[in-house]
């Protein structure tokens, strides 16, 4: 796991629950300070309570849905009051599962809101040189299996996921000659609060384990890589999209 | 949401050319398929805020048992 200081600060989004919190604690056990930021203050605070050196987590109460055309003004805001930022870990999403027949505009938009606009945005507030610290500099985007091989019921969430890898590859090329470095990671199933729904949705959880060579995943299974992507040993790696599955595809 | 307006629905939901009543068996209707239960629990979520699970689907024998579990 790469050490980092803790005047080096990691902007984590999602990091009151399931993976988020997973990359909010590893970091925060790898030396680093952590703006936490979620809608909940009270599970953000929980965060803190189970973190390795809570003074060096840093809980913002926002949602980022609210009012997209500031976003990167909130990153920016964050800038002036912690100081320039090592990495974004965007971890916030919402899921959805519904056949392409029960589609609605007002829903389609509420979730590529969230799931696809509020990353871009996000990543164009930290790409600013006046947010990060240059070369060195990093975002990891939690995607998700669904971008690249969709399930039944996955036509938006999949849809936005995948327009997500492909911004941020885009973004990848872009950054590359400051040295900023841009992946996306994609996994399947992850025991989180939101991966928990989903398993009782449509299936038995027993039914789901078995579908996974490895099993389901973990939150940390998905932060080790994050938190590495994160590190001066991932200096060659950007513009990828890695498959955490446990064996499925 | 009356009665009558959810075996609308559910009829929209399903495709169906043929109205529904109370009293049919869920497994009998041809539309009654995988893709068909995500919708109707789509519907669920989104007109009665209740997250219907697997298990849920399991217990529902007929478009009654949709009804009563939506309380209505
Ligand atoms: N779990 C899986 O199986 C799985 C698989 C593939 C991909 N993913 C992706 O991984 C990411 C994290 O998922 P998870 O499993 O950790 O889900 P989770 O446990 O439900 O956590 C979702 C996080 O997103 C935050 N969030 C949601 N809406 C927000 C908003 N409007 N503004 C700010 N924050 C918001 C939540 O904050 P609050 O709790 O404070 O509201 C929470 O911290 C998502 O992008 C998801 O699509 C998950």
């Amino acid at each position: 796991m790469p050490d980092f200081r803790p005047d080096e600060f990691f902007l984590v989004t999602g990091a009151s629950s399931g993976i988020g919190e997973g990359v909010a604690l590893l970091l925060n056990q790898s030396g680093a300070a952590v703006i936490a930021a979620g809608r909940s203050e009270a599970r953000l605070e929980s965060l803190r309570e189970k973190a390795a050196a809570p003074g060096h987590i840093h809980p913002e109460v926002k949602d980022l849905a609210d009012d997209l055309d500031r976003l990167p003004d909130w990153v920016l805001g964050l800038k002036n009051k912690y100081g320039k930022l090592k990495g974004l870990i965007h971890c916030a999403g919402v899921t959805l599962t519904e056949p392409v027949n029960m589609v609605t505009y007002a829903g389609a938009v509420e979730l590529f809101n969230l799931d696809y606009f509020v990353p871009v945005l996000l990543a164009k507030g930290f790409a600013d040189r006046r947010v990060n610290v240059g070369e060195g500099a990093s975002m990891t985007f939690i995607a998700s299996l669904a971008a690249v091989r969709p399930d039944k019921g996955q036509g938006l969430y999949g849809g936005a996921k995948a327009a997500l890898i492909n911004t941020m590859l885009v973004l990848a090329k872009e950054l590359a000659p400051r040295r900023i470095r841009v992946n996306c990671l994609s996994p399947a199933l992850v025991m989180t609060p939101m991966g928990r729904q989903f398993v009782t949705e449509l299936t038995s959880a027993e039914e789901q384990h078995n579908r996974y060579p490895l099993g389901l995943g973990q939150a940390a299974d998905v932060a080790a890589l994050a938190v590495f992507l994160s590190g001066a040993q991932a200096r060659w790696i950007t513009g990828q999209n890695y498959i955490l599955d446990g064996g499925l595809t | 949401m009356t009665r009558a307006e959810f075996l609308a629905e559910l009829q929209d939901i399903l495709q169906r050319d043929e109205p529904l009543d109370a009293e049919m068996v869920l497994k009998d209707l041809p539309e009654w398929d995988s893709l068909s239960i995500m919708a109707v629990a789509g519907f669920f979520d989104k007109e009665f805020s209740k997250t219907l699970n697997f298990t849920d689907f399991e217990s529902f024998i007929t478009v009654e048992d949709l009804m009563a579990r939506a309380g209505i």
